[in-house]
């Protein structure tokens, strides 16, 4: 068994067989519990010399439940996932965030809260059933649509239909249903944040169906970032729609 | 004499760059195993025949003539000690030798019998190819050979059931045993043996003149038997956090097996794919994986790829490592490395042969000529001599290295179906 540098034990000893990164050889197994980089004493000592330090993007973020300072998406430690709230592996309290570091999730990471509200849209759905739209025929209006919100936080937030098999991580805005609107795709948008916390954008990376915005004729330009403003309307699918709102 | 022991060899070739804040890693690794021609023994295969007995069959006679020749040729080519039977197609499925539902293991007298027996199959009633898989399935599955394979004949479509009947037959044989499907005739769904074949990771194709069943049937058994490990998975380790976007056979044909994975039970950063029987071969898999970015400089283990294979031996055999370093150069990230780019190319192929054979089939000749006008300037680009001759008989190539074509009037069925239904068949990497 050997440690990397991220202090994962490593049944491979070549590339960590948890995070992928290269095993030192300076920086055997037998050095017990402590992390192979304290080993060496001095801060900038001879385990990693040439390597920049994790990734600056998440600067002072910390685990809500370890502690362990953030270097990418998932916690180097537990597994712990910064993006997709509630998929660690084991249940965490999410009522209480611990009242010291900002968790990752605060709705202050982008300045504002913003939110998008998800609902079935008539005018939209009637709006497609006249351009005749692919299939529209198909698809009925759904009498009880259960509204939701949804808090924007993070990097991306991925909006689609959850796929029922295969192991792809579940989209953040789940549009599985029901009611389902089959015009949406398992990956159908990605909302960004703008630089300088300046609000949202909205990217179709390739949907079937394309995703049009304030019931235009025409959908948005594929894998283009649209930048979006507060009270914006994202139409995906066959009746569903996506409201942009500051809080 | 010694044998060699059993071995897989992988490669991966990828570009080893990443530009700075990309993440997607697409790898070809290339599998070949040897030593495994002569891991097998008679007794450690079974092998039952599906013989398609439909009232179709009799017309003309000649095909369930070429049937009964085509299961004699298969019989003779299995050795002395194999497990067997002969089952009888029709809306249900009947035993044909031995009479009762069970397998028997072959020498110098069942296999008399067997041939005698065969002259009992009879075109008479429907088509339910569900239940003929069902009943292979029972008889399969008691017996733990280290070699499970079925051969199927139809000659129409699986019109007494209906497609989720097919479909849930399908799973419970998923596993159980590998099968290559073939279609006699031009009466057959290509869609259908195709799923059959692919589902049972074997092989599909058209026999379009029932006296070429014997033979093909002859070489379908002789290479069955040929293989050495049976249940062959493809082991994909990828770091946490990582996800594999797609994996696929590629060579000899494409073959999607994203949705296949199983987790390793105890490592559940590793993914299993399976990839049925292997003889002394050379098969490509093109792996897409994305990665959270990291900083220029930073070098990661993207995936390390292997195989399982627990008929042959309990560890993993054969490994390849696919490692990745970001980097701010352009001119090292953008570099497209050459299989990954052929590969692309052929399985492209594959899909525009299919979208334009329908487009065709549907009267859309504007899509159908530029999609198979694609595919005939993807086939020339690669040197894929046998796709560009089957695509020569459905368009009029006026141009192959722009891909300007004009469908043909006249095509015959089979020269449209043997496209079809090979079209996934892919051309080797030209090497130099």
């Amino acid at each position: 068994m050997v440690r990397c540098r991220h202090g994962h034990d490593s049944e491979t000893p070549d590339f960590c067989d948890e995070c992928g990164v290269p095993i030192d050889d300076a920086a055997p197994a037998a050095a017990a519990s402590a992390p192979a980089r304290s080993s060496s004493g001095a801060s900038s000592g001879p385990v990693a010399p040439a390597r920049p330090a994790p990734p600056a993007s998440f600067p002072g973020e910390v685990c809500p439940r370890c502690g362990t300072p953030r270097t990418g998406r998932f916690c180097e430690e537990d597994g712990h996932d910064f993006v997709v709230s509630g998929s660690t592996p084991a249940p965490a309290p999410d009522a209480s965030p611990t009242p010291g570091p900002v968790p990752a999730s605060a709705p202050s990471s982008n300045g504002h809260g913003w939110v998008v509200t998800v609902e079935a849209d008539r005018r939209y759905y009637e709006s497609m059933v006249a351009r005749e739209g692919p299939d529209i025929a198909a698809v009925t209006f759904p009498n009880y649509y259960p509204r939701a919100e949804v808090p924007l936080v993070g990097e991306e937030v991925r909006v689609g239909r959850r796929r029922v098999r295969g192991s792809a991580t579940p989209p953040h805005v789940d549009l599985a249903g029901p009611p389902l609107d089959p015009g949406v795709s398992h990956l159908h948008a990605v909302l960004l944040p703008l630089p300088d916390d300046d609000g949202w954008s909205v990217l179709d990376p390739g949907s079937t169906n394309g995703t049009t915005i304030n019931y235009a004729d025409e959908p948005i330009a594929r894998d283009t970032v649209v930048p979006l403003r507060d009270g914006d309307r994202v139409h995906v699918g066959a009746f569903t729609t996506l409201v942009l709102a500051r809080r | 004499m010694t044998t060699p022991a059993p071995s897989f060899t992988l490669e991966a070739f990828h570009n080893e760059y990443l530009p700075e804040g990309g993440g997607e890693v697409d790898v070809i690794v290339s599998v070949t195993a040897s030593g495994l021609g002569a891991a097998t023994t008679s007794t450690d295969a079974a092998e039952v025949i599906v013989i398609d007995c439909s009232g179709s069959m009799g017309d003309p006679a000649a095909k369930i003539a070429a049937a009964r020749r085509a299961t004699r040729a298969a019989i003779d080519a299995l050795p002395d000690g194999v497990l067997f039977a002969v089952v009888a197609g029709r809306h249900d499925a009947r035993m044909v030798f031995p009479r009762s539902e069970r397998m028997v293991v072959l020498d110098r007298i069942t296999r008399r019998q067997a041939r005698a027996a065969v002259e009992g199959l009879f075109p008479s009633g429907g088509t339910a190819i569900g239940t003929w898989l069902r009943l292979a399935e029972r008889l399969l599955a008691p017996h733990r050979r280290r070699l499970r394979h079925a051969v199927l004949l139809t000659d129409g479509r699986d019109e007494h059931e209906t497609p989720e009947d097919l479909a849930a037959a399908l799973d419970a044989c998923d596993g159980a045993f590998t099968c290559d499907a073939r279609g006699v005739g031009t009466d057959w769904v290509v869609d259908e043996v195709r799923g059959i074949a692919s589902r049972l990771l074997g092989t599909a194709d058209i026999v379009a003149e029932p006296e070429n069943l014997a033979a093909d049937f002859e070489g379908i058994v002789g290479r069955a038997m040929g293989k050495g490990a049976g249940d062959v998975a493809l082991r994909v380790w990828t770091p946490r956090g990582a996800t594999v976007r797609a994996v696929k056979q590629v060579s000899p044909a494409v073959e999607d097996l994203t949705e296949r994975r199983t987790p390793d039970p105890a490592k559940p950063l590793i993914g299993l794919y399976p990839t049925g029987a292997w003889g002394d071969e050379t098969r490509e898999y093109h792996v897409r994986v994305t990665l959270d970015p990291l900083a220029a400089g930073e070098e990661i283990l993207a995936a390390r790829v292997g195989i399982a294979a627990p008929s042959v031996s309990d560890t993993p055999l054969g490994e390849t490592r696919v490692r990745v370093t970001w980097t701010p150069d352009s001119a090292l990230s953008t570099r497209l490395n050459n299989r990954v780019a052929h590969y692309t190319g052929q399985a492209e192929l594959a899909e525009a042969i299919q979208e334009g054979l329908d487009a065709r089939r549907s009267g859309d000749v504007r899509t159908a000529t530029a999609r198979l006008g694609r595919a005939v300037a993807l086939a020339a680009e690669s040197g894929h001599e046998e796709t560009s001759a089957l695509l020569e008989r459905v368009v009029e190539v006026e141009d192959p290295a722009t891909g300007r074509v004009r469908l043909r009037r006249e095509v015959t069925a089979a020269d449209e179906m043997t496209l079809d239904v090979r079209s996934s068949k892919t051309a080797r990497v030209r090497e130099g």
